[in-house]
């Protein structure tokens, strides 16, 4: 391992313990304290994050409640999804210049998805941003075990999430979501996987990425630190340009399913059979993206409306999973919409086993 | 290179939406780092650093 490449992994690990110290665990501590209902303002949370600026109400029309909603998503998710760049683009940079690493990620089958998932775990982001992170490590090479393998570790392995809800919820619907998640890193993103050799695309190809993986043995300490920011940067760039339209188009598309599919659609359900609940539960959660823990707020909504423990279980495993934004952001790496599409049906469909497990577990413990 | 630019200049917005949103000092620290760093990469185009070889 060359100083470049050490100084790579400084700056790397620098931007995570910055964004986690900085704002992620302050957040993630507000969020806690809402879910345990020790907020200021309880009466405020909103659609899609837990205070919002603007409030969507009944009266607004289809297109007044898109805006809204847009706006307050993306405010939600603007520092996971600008830290997602940043750390993105600096694991990029130092993949580059680092074979080994660029190795370890091309790793396929049970192996790639499993080491994705423990790259995506420190990360504390939801599936949102942690593709936007995922994407950018993988543009230039990768399997797309270890693209969805840190989508999924960092949204569904939040160990802070999952501490939160052992307190929140019976143990049946934290053992059920740990399962599920399991089951969907370690056969489902594998067997998936296979499906985008025969498609996949050639990976990205650019001028400017030639220019950050040279090597110059005779620049001093100082030089190499500036070089390396000037890849980062350049690495950043490169990504922002591909993905940020398509995070405009994937908060569009959750807006617009939002303003259709509001929270208060639950509230009608109350008095259906627990099993069609769990169904409907399902496709609603499959279909929502929110920022990081904010399915812990809708399990505890569902808990106050006296829903069952399975369609608890259902919410907190399909909301954080892969859903509408990701299926947006991963269709050119996963070789077209075929395999999104398979993998958004097989969240669903997991969604209900999950909530099935957690109502037969809740007999048991 | 050009898109490379214009992808630098929206991170910088985006950048900037998250810090009006959030007003964090972290990503006041990281927008320093990357204007810093602006500034040499538009040095280094304007000086043809970035020129492919030969042209």
């Amino acid at each position: 391992m060359n100083k470049e490449n050490i100084i790579k992994l400084v700056i790397l690990l620098s931007f995570l313990v910055l964004f986690l110290q900085g704002s992620r665990f302050r957040s993630e501590g507000k969020k806690v304290a809402c879910s345990e209902g020790k907020c200021d303002k309880p009466h405020d949370h909103g659609q899609l994050n837990y205070h919002e600026r603007f409030k969507v109400t009944p009266a607004d029309n289809i297109g007044v409640a898109t805006l809204k909603g847009f706006e307050n998503f993306w405010e939600a998710n603007a520092t996971g999804m600008t830290f997602a760049l940043i750390i993105g683009g600096a694991a990029l940079s130092l993949m580059l210049s680092w074979k080994k690493f660029e190795q370890v990620l091309a790793f396929k089958g049970i192996k790639g998805a499993a080491l994705g998932s423990i790259f995506g775990m420190p990360l504390n982001m939801c599936a949102n941003c942690s593709a936007v992170t995922s994407l950018t490590l993988t543009s230039r090479s990768g399997s797309s075990e270890s693209t969805l393998g840190i989508i999924l570790g960092g949204a569904l392995l939040n160990i802070i999430g999952i501490v939160t809800m052992f307190g929140l919820f019976s143990p049946a619907v934290v053992v059920s979501r740990l399962v599920f998640s399991a089951i969907m890193i370690l056969v489902i993103v594998p067997w998936v996987s296979k499906m985008v050799l025969k498609n996949e695309i050639p990976p990205l190809q650019s001028q400017v990425f030639d220019k950050i993986s040279c090597y110059f043995p005779e620049k001093s300490f100082v030089q190499t630190i500036i070089k390396s920011f000037e890849d980062w940067l350049l690495a950043v760039g490169n990504m922002a340009y591909k993905l940020i339209p398509l995070m405009i188009i994937g908060t569009l598309v959750i807006a617009i399913f939002r303003a259709f599919f509001p929270n208060e659609l639950l509230h009608q359900i109350t008095s259906y059979n627990p099993y069609v609940i769990i169904i409907i539960v399902s496709f609603f959660g499959t279909l929502l993206s929110v920022p990081v823990l904010f399915e812990i707020l809708l399990g505890t909504i569902l808990y106050q409306l006296g829903f069952s423990t399975g369609a608890i279980a259902a919410v907190v495993f399909t909301v954080p999973s892969f859903g509408l934004f990701t299926l947006v952001l991963t269709r050119e790496k996963l070789g077209g919409l075929k395999v999104p599409v398979i993998l958004t049906a097989i969240t669903f469909i997991l969604g209900i086993g999950a909530g099935i497990l957690a109502e037969i577990l809740t007999k048991f413990i | 290179m050009k898109k490379t630019i214009i992808g630098i200049i929206l991170f910088l917005l985006q950048i900037s939406l998250a810090i009006y949103f959030n007003k964090s000092i972290d990503l006041t620290v990281v927008i320093s780092i990357a204007v810093i760093t602006f500034c040499l990469v538009i040095y280094n185009l304007s000086n043809n650093k970035y020129s492919a070889p030969g042209t």
